[in-house]
């Protein structure tokens, strides 16, 4: 279980736990859970835009990691 | 760093309890983060600050949870190099404690508006919900070391690990070695011999013992068969060792296999080699026989063709309709991806009994395309001729020469030797061209009422037309008188008959018309005007009764009225007839009717006005040549409103100003005495009877052209006038073509193409008179017909 934190620099940071092998839809799913906006709605990026298949631990997101929130 | 100092006497007065608090953090890291430069007195106080850590841990009551992971990252640069073997364990301790404390507590976080989380359970619940499987809550305790409180790991060393590898590679070739000795060791040397090979004794010693050896197997081999009788088993342990036998492969087992290429493909006399096709280990379809080179051939001959670029498909291709075997063949359609959905299906024949396979089916399959295709019918019909515009001599055949329905007449022979010189008249006769006019009427002549004095018999008015004259049927001529003193014959000839009326009928004919031509030309002149007189005549003794007895009221003669007296009529001297005939008219007019004198000379008037053609007025622009004629026939009548009505326009403001010329207004010049007389400088009120009173204020801007203006456009607006300069050269340009293109935009068709295409299509198809429409085709549909739009 790892903790990973989303900050959309606007006021809204979250603190996620989830999986290593969640998928980064899944990890969108619970941030909209939190957050209150659409899981298909939200863009997560860390220098690239993550993908909704891959897993966590394919991109190498490790514990406590930042990552940026946006919206499309 | 003067805050932490601060921190530092609080913390110590607070007391060293190990509060299971909240994981919030000292303010002081977060400075290490902001004051870089006192990175080195961070790193000095990181020491102190671990101890410190346990006694601020009842603090922090507001400290986010973010702010510790972000904590944690910068503690993790700078402490890392300090830790202390003490600090890992007993930190290890706190840390867990302190962990358990978070999660209690991190319910409570989401109210502090830093960085919201969930607890382990809220978090699993949703994953429930979502459908995702709850988190495993074990693997990051067990790691050494998370982000938070990292752990040296162990020491990786090298060369360590590389003896290990040695010492493995060293035992598996030990092991080999010792494999192999094994297996070498049971192969005689050439030194090692038998002692049976050389001693006569040994090897009796040997053969006895081998035959002992024989005779025990024997036994055993017995003893095991009673056993298997007794079981029963012995008959299908002969069923198996007899199948092994049987099982001998031979010609008779191809039966029944395929061969995967076309027969045509074996050519007599020659030898292939065939090998079974590679398959899958689990596929469980028969063998398939292919010989390898025919294949590559076959590949390649694919190959070749698809490198020619035929076309996949040909629309308009009508031949090959029909199959080989005169059926139909069906026509699927993109039947080029056939091969790629369903896969290759190649040519295979079966082998048949012995293995052999000799292709009589198919050759026979072939004679019997070949005798069905010369049996069918094409369907396709003969092209189309060019007509000829005379007959030809087969179709002349084909007409029948209608003969004249001649009716047997029994007359006396006529001896009437015909002449030469009796034929001359009637040569003239055939080459009047009179045969008459419509407007003379139909049996309508001239010298009518001479013919009819010649005419003994009434006969119907003979018309003009001469041939029509001779068509008379003959029964007349019957009545007429016969021919006197003619010796009586009971059959004559038909033609000979016929050709005596035609005679006589001529005769006739030209004594009229010499007779009409003694007549004068000037008589003919004289009945000519004497005709027009009475048809004039006609027509005025016509009006006159119409005049004499009632007033005759019609829409033209109103406008006449309206027109008045016309100075000038008959003053050109154009009317000499006509005036002469008006006076007597008049006169008559006067004498008779005395009544309403106006009326009649009205109608005077108009009955020879309208022989005149030339008028006053001007000549009205004829209404029917067209929409500007009627227009200008009505902007002369004045019925035409020529006034523009100007459209209400909302009046802009000024125009932007360019940029080239401009004066800034100087409002604080208006300082003269007498203009600032006027200002109030007094105390203002709103009104109290507007109290009430809220207006819902709208503001509209408009540009020049009409136009609501975006509130940038208008600040846009606003801020040219109030610099007094507008836009330059390509901002304004850049403007105006984009409001062109909202111009274009809102006039383009939302349900077509700019270009209209679909109008135009539906035009097309209404033309065609087809619910399709043929966007291209052969050469052979493209016609001039089809080409035009």
């Amino acid at each position: 279980m790892i903790e990973v934190v989303c900050n959309d620099r606007l006021g809204k940071k979250v603190r996620v736990k989830c999986n290593t092998d969640d998928t980064i839809g899944d990890l969108k799913k619970l941030i909209a859970a939190q957050t209150g906006t659409r899981w298909n709605k939200i863009v997560l990026k860390k220098y690239t835009i993550f993908k909704d298949h891959v897993s966590l631990g394919d991109y190498e997101i490790h514990d406590g990691m930042n990552l940026e929130l946006y919206y499309q | 760093m003067g805050s932490s100092k601060k921190h530092r006497g609080e913390k110590e007065a607070a007391g060293t309890t190990a509060a299971a608090g909240t994981g919030g953090a000292t303010e002081q890291p977060p400075r290490h983060r902001e004051h870089k430069k006192h990175k080195h007195r961070s790193g000095g106080s990181g020491g102190s600050g671990g101890e410190r850590r346990k006694r601020s841990r009842e603090r922090g009551g507001e400290r986010g949870s973010g702010r510790r992971g972000a904590e944690a990252e910068a503690r993790s640069s700078t402490h890392g190099r300090e830790r202390s073997q003490a600090e890992p364990s007993e930190r290890r301790v706190k840390r867990e404690k302190r962990d358990d404390g978070y999660e209690a507590a991190a319910s409570s976080k989401t109210s502090s508006g830093d960085a919201s989380s969930l607890s382990i359970e809220e978090t699993n619940k949703l994953r429930a919900k979502l459908g995702l499987k709850p988190l495993e809550v074990n693997a990051i305790k067990k790691e050494a070391g998370t982000k938070e409180e990292p752990v040296t790991a162990d020491v990786i060393n090298p060369m360590a690990l590389r003896q290990r590898e040695e010492l493995r590679e060293k035992l598996a070739a030990a092991k080999e070695k010792r494999l192999l000795n094994q297996k070498l060791g049971k192969i005689k040397t050439l030194g090692e011999d038998d002692p049976w090979l050389d001693d006569t004794a040994a090897w009796i010693e040997r053969s006895r013992q081998l035959q002992k050896e024989k005779d025990l197997a024997e036994k055993r081999a017995k003893l095991l068969e009673e056993m298997d009788q007794e079981f029963g088993v012995s008959t299908l342990v002969e069923e198996e060792f007899g199948q092994r036998r049987q099982d001998l492969y031979s010609a008779r087992d191809l039966q029944g296999l395929t061969v995967e290429h076309a027969i045509d493909s074996f050519r007599e006399g020659e030898t292939m080699i065939l090998t079974l096709k590679d398959k899958g280990v689990l596929q469980e379809e028969e063998d398939v026989l292919v010989n390898v080179n025919l294949v590559d051939k076959e590949r390649a001959e694919k190959n070749v063709e698809l490198r020619k670029k035929k076309p996949d498909y040909l629309p308009y291709a009508e031949d090959e309709s029909v199959d080989d075997l005169a059926q139909q063949k069906p026509r699927s359609i993109l039947s080029k991806y056939d091969e790629e959905l369903e896969g290759e299906r190649p040519h295979s024949f079966r082998l048949e009994q012995g293995g052999t396979a000799d292709g009589l089916r198919e050759r026979e399959l072939e004679e019997i395309r070949a005798k069905l295709r010369l049996q069918a019918q094409s369907l396709s019909t003969v092209g189309p001729r060019l007509a000829s515009e005379y007959l030809t001599p087969e179709e002349m055949v084909t007409f029948k020469k209608t003969k004249r329905r001649v009716k047997k007449i029994r007359k006396k022979e006529k001896e009437v030797v015909v002449r030469a010189d009796d034929l001359l008249p009637l040569g003239d006769q055939t080459q009047d061209g009179d045969f008459g006019s419509r407007l003379r009427g139909r049996g309508r002549r001239r010298v009518s009422e001479v013919e009819e004095e010649k005419e003994p018999v009434p006969q119907p008015l003979p018309s003009d037309d001469t041939r029509v004259e001779n068509m008379d049927i003959s029964d007349e001529e019957e009545g007429g008188a016969p021919p006197p003193g003619s010796p009586q014959v009971l059959e004559e000839d038909e033609a000979e008959l016929e050709l005596q009326k035609q005679l006589e009928k001529g005769r006739r004919l030209r004594q009229l018309q010499q007779l009409q031509q003694l007549r004068d030309s000037g008589e003919k002149v004289v009945e000519i005007v004497k005709k027009l007189e009475s048809r004039q005549r006609g027509w005025e003794e016509d009006e006159d009764p119409e005049r004499k007895g009632a007033i005759v009221f019609n829409a033209t003669s109103e406008f006449c009225r309206t027109l008045g007296e016309i100075p000038t009529y008959g003053l050109a001297g154009n009317r000499e007839e006509q005036e002469e005939l008006m006076d007597f008219e008049r006169d008559e007019e006067r004498s008779a009717n005395g009544g309403s004198e106006s009326d009649g000379e009205e109608n005077i008037g108009w009955s020879t006005f309208s022989a005149s053609s030339t008028t006053i007025l001007d000549e009205e622009p004829i209404v029917n040549r067209g929409l500007a004629a009627a227009l200008l026939l009505c902007q002369n009548k004045g019925l035409l409103e020529t006034t523009v009505q100007k459209v209400a326009r909302v009046k802009a403001p000024n125009k932007s100003l360019p940029s080239a010329v401009y004066c800034i207004e100087d409002k604080m010049a208006i300082d003269d005495k007498y203009s600032r007389r006027e200002e109030y400088r007094g105390f203002t009120q709103d009104f109290k009877e507007k109290d009430g009173y809220k207006p819902d204020v709208k503001i509209e801007y408009v540009d020049e052209t009409g136009r609501k203006l975006t509130p940038k456009e208008a600040f846009r607006q606003l801020s040219h006038r109030f610099h007094g300069k507008g836009s330059g050269k390509m901002k304004t340009e850049r403007r105006m073509k984009k409001l062109d293109e909202e111009a274009l935009l809102k006039k383009m068709s939302s349900s077509d193409t700019p270009l209209g295409t679909v109008a135009l299509l539906q035009e097309k198809q209404k033309a065609q008179k087809t619910p399709y429409i043929v966007l291209s085709g052969s050469g052979k549909s493209m016609n001039a017909n089809t080409i035009t739009k």
